[in-house]
């Protein structure tokens, strides 16, 4: 039974952390909106669930801060007390709460919080409130003598089907708008039922098992790649042989089917970008509140589906950089108003596909980037000299922000603070293989652009060939390949570096960062090179010969760290060869920190 | 030994399935009484435990449809509610409900109203019905 219990718990986690989850978004918006039936229907069943649930599981603490809240959301839906933005200061704590109060659950510390005074300025909340109504008056004792529901919760339904429940409809009067029910009932009820269902055809599988179908589809994929290459060099050999027409035939059909698998499959680890963007109204407001701005968030895409890698990742980024924008970019209302703009700041959290990419924008209608203030600061920091500074286009000076170390605010706020710098935006999503790109405008506002690839598992490569090994690089990070003279190759200090397009850059041998041995060609004139950008740091390799670009599925090699040897993993190309891929981000710190001493 | 739950809430239907799924019962899920009734006429279930307040039909008429049949005269119905209110509890029990439990109901209760109830009716409960 323990096990049982325990999973029993778990699911309760879960399904209780989604409920606060779906909720306190929408506390956000009835602050915008206003008195909202559906959005307070919504809150009030959520915090029913949560007490039923917790109920029967004899969570007490659950219980008696979700029975509160629940009781407060229900007069407020009836039209019974006004909402505040105090009364929704007072629900919201109580989210924050019950989340803790679930997460202690989860972890099974064993830790009991003192929810008292949590309890105690909900009973103010609602005593305060009290006064229009008269039948309250009988309620409120009964809740503050057991705390568990008792008054008529006739609501589970919440106005649909209630042609055919029993009890008359109560009617609520809603403050302003005139009442829009009566004729959309039956539609209200239709989708309600289609959202049920939809809910029900709904499979939770353990993502162990997933990452198992994902990986085998990847096998799949390189096998299929393996047979079409021995067909096409079959039909060399055998083009006459009516049987090497069918294999062709055969591998063009595999060829397709494999790639729908597999991006089925891909699709199997995708989920709306919702999950991370739905915190994020309540940040904004809590924030804005704190700092007395008054900003308006707006979000656009948020059923765009990404990877759950992504969705796991992108949180923190996407944190720090609203942040800033609330922080530092969006003026209070006075300024705001001087410079002519609307008192209220504005921020707009987008997602979108383009192609085979994800790009999430962040964008402010606040004062935007000073280039001159960045560059005064970098120099201070001693990130850069002067005489680079004066060089730098304002472009390159606006990515100074993304360095270590780098800080607009000498004293950074309570909000953006504790010392973590826009470098590990850039950090974690170089993790994703992304890249982020900032557009700034004096006085406008700036937009920070996060590009994803759609999928992790596959990568677009740039494959390699030095001494008689094959590698594989990550596409996002190469700027582009040239073929160069061996003699515009020049010497600078013991460091090799190349010209192009009138930019210095230094170059390095792949041979020798890898250590690979290979027969000196010194007879041949040219040389490949790749340029490849890593954060900011831009740099040559030199390789024997570019073999092409790939689409490469990415095996993960057991026991082997990409942060500690600079190696991703490896795949197997069509030709049945196993190719290590090569983390240019970790060689480039490798190379650098040699270079540099 | 099949136990029909009744309710519209996703999260006490699953959550009451799992235990009682643990505590040994079979478990099927219906999410008011129309769609109760549906499952019902599949057959084999030994026990309903119902919500009272659910769209489209209510636990209170689905006891009474329940109890007008004979074919489904005899099956034990437990109600788990809200309604803590004395008139709604004689409502229920005159519809004909063989238990009612105001919520929030712990496990163990539902589980010991089950067991009393089963043994009452299968004498000794061995669930061999």
């Amino acid at each position: 039974m323990a096990d049982e219990m325990d999973e029993i718990i778990t699911e309760f986690v879960t399904e209780a952390e989604e409920t606060l989850e779906k909720i306190d978004p929408r506390f956000v918006e009835l602050e915008t909106k206003g008195y909202d039936k559906d959005i307070l229907n919504e809150i009030f069943r959520g915090m029913h669930t949560l007490k039923g649930a917790a109920g029967f599981l004899g969570f007490q603490p659950i219980v008696d801060i979700a029975h509160r809240a629940e009781s407060i959301m229900k007069r407020v839906r009836d039209a019974e007390i006004g909402l505040s933005r105090d009364l929704i200061d007072v629900i919201l704590k109580s989210v924050d709460n019950l989340r803790l109060l679930i997460f202690h659950i989860k972890l099974k510390d064993g830790i009991e919080e003192d929810t008292l005074p949590l309890l105690k300025e909900l009973d103010a909340a609602m005593g305060l409130a009290s006064a229009p109504g008269t039948r309250e008056k009988t309620n409120e004792k009964e809740e503050a003598g057991a705390g568990i529901a008792s008054e008529e919760e006739e609501e589970p339904e919440l106005g649909i089907g209630k042609a055919v429940a029993p009890q008359p409809e109560p009617e609520p009067q809603p403050k302003s708008k005139p009442d829009p029910h009566p004729p959309s009932a039956i539609e209200e009820q239709v989708q309600q039922i289609s959202k049920e269902k939809e809910v029900v055809s709904n499979l939770r599988v353990d993502v162990t098992r997933i990452d198992k179908v994902m990986d085998l589809a990847g096998e799949i994929v390189l096998a299929r790649n393996r047979i079409i290459n021995l067909a096409a060099k079959l039909d060399m050999s055998y083009s006459d042989d009516p049987h090497v027409e069918s294999l062709l035939e055969t591998t063009g059909f595999l060829d397709r089917v494999t790639s729908d698998l597999q991006l089925a499959v891909m699709k199997m680890r995708m989920q709306p970008i919702q999950k991370v963007f739905g915190k994020f109204p309540r940040m904004v407001r809590d924030m804005a509140r704190n700092l007395g701005k008054d900003i308006d968030l707006e979000m656009f895409g948020e059923d765009t589906e990404v990877d759950k890698t992504v969705i796991e990742n992108i949180g923190d980024p996407l944190v720090h950089i609203i942040r800033n924008s609330i922080d530092h970019a969006i003026e209070f209302s006075e300024e705001r108003e001087k410079k002519g703009k609307p008192g209220k700041g504005r921020i707009i959290l987008s997602a979108y596909q383009k192609g085979t990419q994800i790009v999430i924008e962040v964008s402010d209608d606040g004062k935007g980037i000073d280039v001159d203030a960045v560059k005064r600061k970098a120099i201070s920091k001693g990130l850069i000299t002067e005489e680079e500074a004066l060089k730098m286009s304002d472009d390159s000076a606006i990515n100074l922000i993304f360095l270590p170390g780098f800080s607009t605010k000498d004293v950074s706020t309570e909000l953006s603070g504790r010392g973590v710098g826009m470098d590990v935006v850039k950090t974690n999503v170089g993790k994703l293989n992304g890249y982020v790109e900032v557009i700034t405008k004096r006085d406008t506002g700036s937009t920070f652009k996060i590009s994803l690839p759609l999928t992790l598992a596959i990568l677009n490569a740039m494959m390699v060939r030095v001494g008689k090994e094959v590698y594989a690089l990550p596409q996002t990070m190469i700027e582009e390949t040239l073929r160069v003279k061996r003699n515009d190759i020049k010497d600078v200090t013991g460091q090799k570096v190349l010209t192009i397009r009138g930019r210095i850059i230094p170059m390095f041998e792949m041979a020798e960062v890898l250590s690979v041995a290979r027969k000196s060609d010194l007879r041949v004139d040219y040389s490949y090179v790749l340029v490849a950008l890593v954060g900011d740091r831009r740099f040559c390799i030199a390789v024997d010969e570019l073999l092409g670009q790939e689409e490469i599925v990415i095996k993960t090699i057991n026991g082997i760290e990409s942060e500690e040897c600079g190696i991703l993993g490896a795949t197997i190309t069509g030709d049945g060869r196993v190719v290590l891929i090569i983390d240019l981000a970790v060689l480039a710190r490798n190379i650098f920190a040699v270079s540099n001493k | 030994m099949k136990i029909l739950i009744v309710d519209d809430d996703k999260t006490t239907r699953k959550l009451l399935g799992l235990y009682l799924k643990g505590k040994g019962y079979g478990t099927v899920t219906a999410e008011n009484g129309l769609d109760a009734m549906e499952k019902l006429s599949a057959g084999d279930i030994n026990l309903i435990v119902t919500d009272m307040n659910m769209p489209y039909m209510d636990g209170i008429e689905l006891t009474r449809t329940l109890r007008s049949d004979a074919a489904s005269k005899n099956i034990p119905i437990i109600m788990v509610t809200t309604e803590a209110d004395d008139d709604e509890r004689k409502k229920a029990l005159e519809a004909g409900v063989d238990d009612y439990l105001v919520k929030p109901t712990n496990a163990d209760q539902i589980s010991d109203s089950i067991k009393a109830i089963l043994k009452k009716f299968f004498s000794g409960g061995d669930g061999n019905v």
